[in-house]
């Protein structure tokens, strides 16, 4: 069963996230922060990370930075209400292997974790 | 050449130079005019005889003469053999004119430096002209700035109302889709159904909070509001807004209220008046969360009353004082706090309605005071 880190401030959405992402059969984890997330992310290995952008402590960018630095590279989608061209292209420049506005359904959302999983193992 | 061709091209010379559009002159070595052609007349108003014998400098604008003598002394020297330069002069009627001065050495058959001759210019229009090309051009610069810098708020809003809006409809679609799950799979005793209700609600009235701000905006840009004043309780008044963001807030803060000086009813638009004490009061809730409670007093003197808000939050950084009451603007330490930056644009548009002020202090990290006054 794989494993999903989260991150995500909102906590309402954090919440349904996670309950939808289990009920679709994958074990979820969660971090309101982009500290956190890197912390989760070097203890638990997830095999993919969805990270909002506009996060409290620092932007998801620099999440996925460090864990480049880190060299802790699962592949990572970048879940956003932000809309603007410059950040689909710094999104695809720290290596997001996805870029999905806010608001999306569960569906599309699930279909883009199987594509990129399928395609990771 | 003969007495008469002699006189003859004299007369043509002195036509000649009568003619000319610019003064041309001459002087002695005091600076003294010893000859002016008719221009002299019809540029500085002054008789040309009356001006012969007279001192150059006694023409000038009073600021120009000392840069007049130290350009006229080296000639006079004879360091230099001629000068050009744009000074002011007065008119007989008091007015300045502006001139591009020529003026080079005269010498006698020895060499000796007996005066100057050259020309005087009347470069007023140039003058005009240029100061007004500078004026536009200082002008153009300042609308291209302040285009440039309300390009940029309006960037910054649309960045920033699409995460407020797109974050609640996320958060409302992930209720609606896992709502929908819990009905098809015939769960509709789950209390999580009931939980999914109240989030999409709450988003509903955050939303709600959003488009009203922004269409309050959108009203104040076409001046659609006028300010109704009554006589008010503003106690009153001010405890409904207090009651109002209280029932709310997430956390149980109350918001304590004082009052100095005689009670008694004011002359205010209660619905503008509230609209601004709820924003500005809000924010301080808002921007406080984890600290001390706000509080908000209210002082009456005898010709005019005041409204205090003071919270014990994160303040204003010292960098956003002059901006924190622009529309879309939100200062570096509120990024990961909701906001339009709308609230305290919108409170002082409507103080300002009732020609009232409304300013504040703040302490970074202390907290913020804000202070309406009406006379």
């Amino acid at each position: 069963m794989a494993l999903i880190l989260l991150i995500e401030d909102e906590q309402v959405l954090r919440d349904n996230l996670k309950e939808l992402l289990e009920m679709h059969g994958y074990t979820c984890i969660t971090a309101s922060l982009g500290l956190e997330g890197i912390t989760l992310t070097k203890n638990n290995n997830p095999d993919l990370v969805l990270c909002d952008i506009t996060l409290p402590d620092f932007d998801g960018y620099r999440v996925k930075i460090e864990l480049n630095k880190l060299n802790y590279n699962p592949p990572l989608i970048f879940l956003t209400a932000r809309t603007d061209k410059e950040d689909y292209a710094k999104a695809k420049e720290v290596g997001a292997v996805d870029f999905i506005t806010k608001p999306f359904r569960i569906k599309e959302l699930i279909n883009r974790i199987s594509w990129i999983l399928n395609k990771k193992s | 050449m003969d007495i008469k061709q002699k006189e003859l091209d004299f007369l043509q010379y002195k036509t000649l130079v009568a003619s000319i559009h610019d003064v041309v002159f001459r002087t002695d070595s005091n600076g003294n005019w010893i000859f002016l052609n008719d221009s002299w007349a019809r540029i500085m108003e002054f008789d040309v005889e009356d001006s012969i014998s007279k001192p150059f400098f006694s023409f000038l604008h009073p600021d120009d003469v000392a840069t007049d003598a130290a350009l006229f002394k080296p000639m006079m020297a004879g360091t230099k053999q001629f000068c050009s330069h744009e000074i002011r002069y007065m008119t007989k009627s008091g007015n300045i004119c502006w001139m591009k001065v020529f003026a080079m050495l005269v010498k006698d058959e020895s060499g000796r430096i007996i005066g100057t001759q050259g020309t005087l210019q009347d470069i007023n229009i140039d003058i005009q002209n240029r100061e007004m090309r500078k004026l536009a051009e200082i002008q153009l610069m300042l609308s291209i700035k302040k285009e440039k810098e309300l390009n940029l708020l309006k960037s910054n809003f649309v960045s920033l109302a699409s995460h407020e809006f797109r974050t609640p409809l996320a958060i409302m679609r992930s209720s609606v889709e896992l709502s929908e799950i819990y009905i098809n799979n015939n769960r509709l005793q789950e209390p999580y159904l009931l939980k999914h209700i109240l989030t999409i609600t709450n988003q509903i009235d955050q939303l709600s909070e959003l488009i009203e701000k922004v269409l309050t905006l959108g009203r104040i840009d076409s001046k659609a509001f006028t300010c109704k004043k009554e006589k008010i309780d503003l106690i009153g008044l001010v405890q409904e807004v207090i009651y109002a963001l209280e029932r709310i807030q997430h956390d149980e803060r109350t918001v304590g209220l004082s009052v100095r000086g005689t009670r008694r009813k004011v002359m205010a638009d209660p619905l503008l008046l509230a609209h601004a004490i709820t924003n500005l009061l809000s924010n301080a809730l808002k921007y406080s969360v984890n600290n001390r409670e706000p509080n908000i007093e209210i002082v009456f003197t005898k010709s005019d009353y005041s409204i205090i808000i003071t919270d014990f939050g994160i303040g204003i950084p010292v960098n956003a004082e002059n901006k924190i009451f622009q529309a879309f603007y939100r200062a570096d330490n509120v990024e990961a706090i909701k906001g339009t930056g709308l609230g305290t644009f919108i409170a002082k548009k409507f103080i300002l309605l009732h020609n009232g002020t409304v300013s504040f202090t703040s302490v970074a990290k202390k907290g913020t005071i804000f202070t309406i006054h009406m006379n």
